[in-house]
């Protein structure tokens, strides 16, 4: 409540300022009148508008014409609600938002997982991890990095803040119940139970400025954040614009992800520009250095422009066709092995993405740990599918329902047409995304195509949320004694090696029961101007732009 | 007596609005779907309590009547309440920020009607089934026949895409300063005397300004022309010729004055239309601006947002319709008598 | 001035009969022109099973974004070339006109019974009703259509039902509105006043004697409004609300190429040219319409 007030004070000061500068301004607008008269009278049109720079330049927002200059713009493929670290769980707004704000672990190019803000870590006991942290480190604020922020930041992601609206980040931190801190660099987290990934979790989490965020309050943080990232907001027009512009005093990031230093760049734009044929164009037109997620079909049109290419990284998000496994036709699971001959992957994969796309076998991308490459690759056989469907009792075919969200209507219609050949007549229907998840959750629907993303890349980020009987995504109403116990075993496993076999024997379990059948997943594929070097698409869909430099325009 | 016409005008307005926010309120609160579950949306794991707080801390928790209620009476004090997709920011301040950019596309949009409409309809009057009516005519009727989504497209597909002449999306170019006064970026770039910037602005509005007043410059400048023809016809307009007055006066000074009475309040009409068209239109050209926003809070189920948009629609029309009667009574003076 | 005044005398004595009605509208080339289009489209839509070269749905993913015949790389098998699925075009427009045609009478009837009904009991009785009803009209003039049918498709789904209510909810004011005025003015007609005297009953007196007499105006104006409301269905359906994706519609299919305008133009401009090209007839003939019915209508 006292912090609430605080920010409003701060924001009627501010107020106070601003009105203060505009009464000021009422005589220079008289000078400007005469000024302009006599200009156009001297100079004509294009005097008269100096005169009116001149009289205007005080008044002009901070952006310096250089910083726009010299900035990336990049074209994303979603709106931003908030740049709030702690409350969102959108991918773009945390590929903005690391821009900005360093985390204690982070991710290189090739998915190993290094200290940033942390210098090292060790696991005390099963239940506790000490963390080293940077010293010298300061926020955009100027003011230190300490232990306290990393406290100040786990905490109100667990939760453990009062009077703070609860973050839905919560959850990635999985068994995170405390954070102590033992002098000023160096923090305890204590987790409840066994929780052998915690250093691979907090690549998910940047850290907060506690000083700033009391001073600021909640909602002004998310309008305007500050980390101990290598760019610094300056500007964020919601729907329109984030201008961020280099951090003269950052710390240089990660040693292991070279070079280190301020970043090249003077400042990166970031623009979401949803409608894919717009971002495009956009940087067809050079308005935009980098595209974020080519559609697949227009990927080899944009690499074979002159003034761009197409970048590629193995994506980490799968889509899948789920099976309610609650009521007929699919809790008879025959008729879920006949979906998996059902569907010809090779036109779908081929014609219809192009080739951007490969079909897995299993609800994991060969990247993850624990992947299982033994599993046999997906095929059509469309007499074995009607055979399982006579046997069924669906000796004349299946109708029935395939929902999606819009962003999906196009393949969900391919898989659709495909299925025709096993004697399955699937109508799309789209929902929106929203309503879409709820009504899975609920398990109100009997097959669909929808996807989840796993950008941790081990199994323990997908596999329980979707498959253990309460997980909060079972869309299914998947229900295994045997893959929830496995999931228990893996999750307090701390050796890698007994954790792999668990989840090998979870995805041999899930491709016998088949809740979900046709994987697949697409690469990432971003348009990128021949004017940026060293920008390279990760799996993760993170947009790191410390290392990046743009030639200057010819 | 104007200032009673007016008057007279606004207070019928109230009752508009309590009916426009009643309808808005109560099919949003009764169809099906739950905000707070858009809200959560994939947040993980959620309990009931967490929901129920949340459910408390929007008001959605009280019964519908009391909500109505306290919308209508926080709404006449200008506050809508918190935005459900906006991260709980009230729905004021979100709407504050879009605002001016659907002013500035309205307006460019608006005018770029009236200046080909006009022209167009007072020369097709002159020479009735001339062939520059004829091809006004038939321009017009593709005008009113076009679905303006399509129109959009294809001025992107042919200015845009195929030749590179003008931009297909947002406001302004990333690479010039906009500079922050009354957020209309031509007008701003003016003040402040940037030219860069103000060329930028302008030519960001060209294809979905086009896309949106064609439809506007079809119905009006069909009015203008046959409001002019029966206007040259008149005896007044017959004895100003015989008078040997130049045809220029004749057409320019005494038949286009009143010509235009009529074509008043087909204006104010259009420009009604004009608004919801934005809505399609700022989709199609990715343009921030209101139209956008009501699009994208109607799929988050935002209700405070849909409601004030709405509201700020209907108030805009009723106001339009307002503004026209007595720009109407001031030119013609029968109106007000009537 | 006064020429003018007889021709138009002229004109209402001759449109006073039906055949006369009927002849002025078959001299009037661009409305018999239009009309012919209009037609053309019925039966595009109505025989589309027998005339179009494949399923509106059936996917070739061996020829996916296929171009037109005249262009390059275009051919006969796909006369308007395919889309993104490898559909093929020409199929999937003459199948779009059904529902567009389709979703555009129902509407205009629906809306023309219920504006029309109201507009003459509020127009013949006045009092409360009247009085109530204009505040509703007022109410529903100010409301913003767009957003409200989205917000309702949105919430619902998209499927037809819901479409046609959305469609429907407003577009009644204007029959309303027109049929109120007209029976306001003859309420007091002479031969009203006869029936009323020969001790006709007041239904008997609204539907025998009032409704021969105003239905012209309605008429033209529920074909004006037919124009409206296709492309209003349109624009829901390329927001990809309004009809379901599994039924071919011209609104989405222009949303469907929205992703590739870039590489090929025709999937998202070709079915717009088909709306296009519908209501440009609707509109001309209903303007025909307007001047064979009712003379004093024509500005």
């Amino acid at each position: 409540m006292r912090q609430l007030q605080r920010t409003e004070e701060i924001r009627d000061s501010m107020l106070r300022e601003k009105r203060e500068e505009a009464a000021g301004g009422f005589t220079r607008r008289e000078f400007l009148r005469e000024g302009l008269r006599a200009a156009v009278l001297v100079g004509g049109l294009p005097g008269a508008l100096s005169v009116l720079g001149a009289g205007c330049a005080r008044e002009q927002s901070g952006l310096r014409p250089e910083l726009v200059r010299g900035s990336l713009r990049v074209g994303l493929d979603a709106d931003v609600p908030t740049l709030d670290p702690a409350m969102h769980r959108s991918r773009t707004v945390e590929a903005v938002v690391r821009n900005m704000c360093d985390g204690l672990v982070a991710r290189d190019a090739q998915m190993n997982y290094v200290p940033q803000l942390a210098v090292s870590w060790r696991v005390e006991d099963e239940t506790r991890w000490i963390f080293k942290l940077r010293e010298g480190v300061r926020f955009h604020t100027g003011e230190p990095f300490a232990a306290e922020d990393v406290k100040f930041t786990l905490d109100r992601i667990i939760g453990a803040i009062d009077g703070l609206e609860q973050s839905p980040r919560k959850s990635l931190l999985g068994p995170v119940v405390g954070t102590e801190v033992i002098d000023e660099h160096t923090v305890a987290i204590v987790t409840e139970g066994p929780y052998p990934i915690l250093h691979k979790k907090l690549v998910f989490q940047e850290v907060c400025p506690k000083a700033y965020f009391e001073r600021v309050g909640a909602e002004e943080f998310g309008r305007r954040p500050v980390g101990a990232g290598p760019f610094r907001l300056v500007e964020w027009r919601p729907g329109e614009r984030i201008v961020l512009e280099r951090f003269e005093d950052y710390y240089g990031g990660a040693p292991e992800i070279p070079p280190a230093g301020p970043a090249e760049l003077e400042g990166v734009i970031f623009r979401p520009l949803e409608e894919a044929a717009t971002r495009l164009a956009s940087l067809e037109a050079g308005e935009v250095e980098v595209a974020v997620s080519v559609p697949p079909d227009q990927a080899d049109r944009i690499d074979g422009l002159p003034e761009a290419r197409v970048s590629v990284a193995q994506g980490t998000k799968t889509h899948f066709v789920g099976l309610n496994c609650t009521r007929k036709p699919f809790s008879d699971r025959r008729v879920r092995e006949a979906m998996r001959y059902a569907v010809d992957p090779k036109p779908i994969m081929e014609q219809f993405l192009l080739g951007r796309a490969r079909a897995l076998p299993g609800i994991l991308v060969p990247m993850a740990f624990g992947y299982d490459s033994s599993l046999p690759a997906p095929r059509q056989d469309t007499a074995r599918a009607r055979e399982l469907l006579r046997e069924a009792g669906h000796g004349d075919g299946l109708s029935v329902t395939l929902d999606c969200e819009a962003a999906d209507k196009r393949i969900a219609e391919a898989i659709a047409g495909s299925m025709q050949a096993a004697g399955v007549r699937a109508e799309v229907r789209v929902t929106k995304k929203d309503n879409l998840l709820n009504q899975l959750r609920r398990q109100e629907r009997d097959m669909f195509l929808t996807s989840w993303g796993n950008s941790s890349l081990d199994p323990s980020g997908i596999l329980p949320v979707l498959f253990r009987s309460d997980g909060y995504s079972n869309f299914f109403g998947y229900r295994s004694p045997r893959v929830d116990r496995l999931l228990d075993e893996a999750d307090r496993a701390m050796e890698p090696e007994v954790r792999r076999q668990k989840y090998v024997e979870i995805q041999r379990a899930l491709h016998e029961d088949i809740p979900t059948c046709f994987h697949f997943a697409l690469e990432e594929l971003y348009g990128v101007s021949t004017r940026v070097l060293d920008f390279e698409a990760r799996p993760d869909g993170m947009l790191p732009m410390h290392d990046v430099a743009l030639r200057a325009q010819v | 007596m104007w200032g009673r016409f007016v008057t007279r005008r606004l207070i019928q307005l109230i009752p508009v609005l309590l009916g426009v926010s009643f309808i808005v309120f109560f099919t949003m609160h009764l169809t099906p779907g739950d905000p707070i579950e858009h809200m959560l949306g994939q947040a993980g794991h959620v309990t009931q309590e967490q929901i129920e707080e949340l459910r408390g801390h929007y008001g959605l928790d009280r019964p519908l009547v009391v909500q109505y209620g306290l919308f209508v009476g926080n709404a006449a004090r200008g506050d809508f309440g918190l935005s459900y997709s906006h991260h709980g920011r009230a729905v004021a301040s979100v709407v504050r920020e879009r605002l001016p950019a659907t002013l500035e596309l309205t307006l460019f949009a608006f005018v770029m009607a009236l200046v080909f409409a006009i022209p167009a309809g007072v020369i097709a009057s002159l020479r009735p089934q001339g062939v520059f009516d004829r091809g006004a005519t038939i321009g017009a009727l593709l005008g009113i026949s076009m679905p303006g989504f399509w129109l959009g497209i294809v001025l992107m597909i042919v200015f845009g895409l195929q030749r590179n002449w003008l931009p297909i999306s947002g406001r302004i170019d990333l690479a010039v300063v906009p500079p922050a006064r009354t957020g209309l970026y031509t007008l701003d770039a003016l003040l402040s005397g940037n030219g860069a910037a103000f060329w930028s602005a302008l030519k960001h509005m060209v294809l979905p300004g086009l896309a949106m007043a064609a439809p506007m410059a079809a119905m009006v400048m069909r009015m203008v022309r046959s409001s002019m023809i029966g206007v040259l016809a008149q005896d007044y307009v017959q004895f100003a010729r015989a008078k040997g007055l130049p045809e220029r006066t004749v057409v320019g000074k005494h038949a286009l004055r009143n010509a235009l009475i009529p074509t008043v309040n087909i204006v104010a009409l259009q420009t009604g239309l004009l608004l919801s068209g934005n809505m399609i239109i700022e989709t199609v050209f990715q343009y921030p601006g209101l139209g956008k926003l009501a699009v994208d809070a109607i799929g988050a189920a935002d209700y405070p947002l849909v409601q004030a948009v709405v509201l700020i629609y209907a108030v805009s029309y009723v106001l339009l319709n307002v503004g026209a009667d007595a720009l109407h009574a001031v030119l013609d003076p029968r109106v007000r008598v009537a | 001035m006064s020429q003018a005044a007889s021709e138009e005398e002229a004109l209402e004595s001759v449109a006073a009969t039906t055949p006369g009605m009927v002849r002025l509208l078959l001299g009037n080339r661009v409305a018999v022109v239009a009309g012919v289009v209009v037609l053309a489209f019925l039966a595009m839509g109505l025989l589309a099973p027998a005339l179009a070269p494949y399923e509106p749905s059936e996917q070739h993913a061996e020829a996916i974004r296929v171009a037109p015949f005249w262009q390059a790389g275009g051919g006969t098998r796909f006369l308007l070339g395919t889309d993104g699925l490898g559909r093929d075009l020409l199929s999937r427009i003459m199948y779009g006109a059904r529902v567009s045609i389709l979703l555009g009478v129902v509407v205009v009837l629906l809306t023309l019974v219920v504006g029309a009904g109201l507009g003459m009991v509020a127009g013949y009785f006045g009092g409360w009703f009247d009085a109530v009803m204009s505040r509703v009209v007022d109410t529903l003039l100010a409301f913003p259509f767009l957003i409200f049918a989205l917000a309702i498709m949105a919430a619902t789904g998209p499927n037809l039902v819901a479409l046609v209510l959305a469609l429907a909810f407003k577009g009644w004011v204007d029959f309303y509105r027109v049929a109120r005025g007209d029976v306001l003015a003859a309420r007091e007609a002479d031969y009203v006043t006869a029936a009323r005297g020969l001790g006709a009953s007041t239904p008997h007196i609204l539907m025998s004697e009032i409704l021969p007499n105003i239905l012209p105006p309605l008429i033209v104006l529920a074909t004006l409004r037919m124009a409206t409301i296709i492309i209003a269905e349109a624009s829901l359906s390329f927001l990809g609300i309004g009809v379901p994706p599994r039924i071919p519609a011209w609104g989405t299919m222009v949303a469907d190429g929205r992703a590739d305008v870039a590489s090929a133009w025709w999937i998202a401009t070709l079915p717009g040219i088909a709306i296009l090209l519908l209501v440009l007839a609707v509109n001309l003939f209903g303007e025909g319409l307007r001047d064979a019915l009712d003379p004093r209508m024509r500005k």
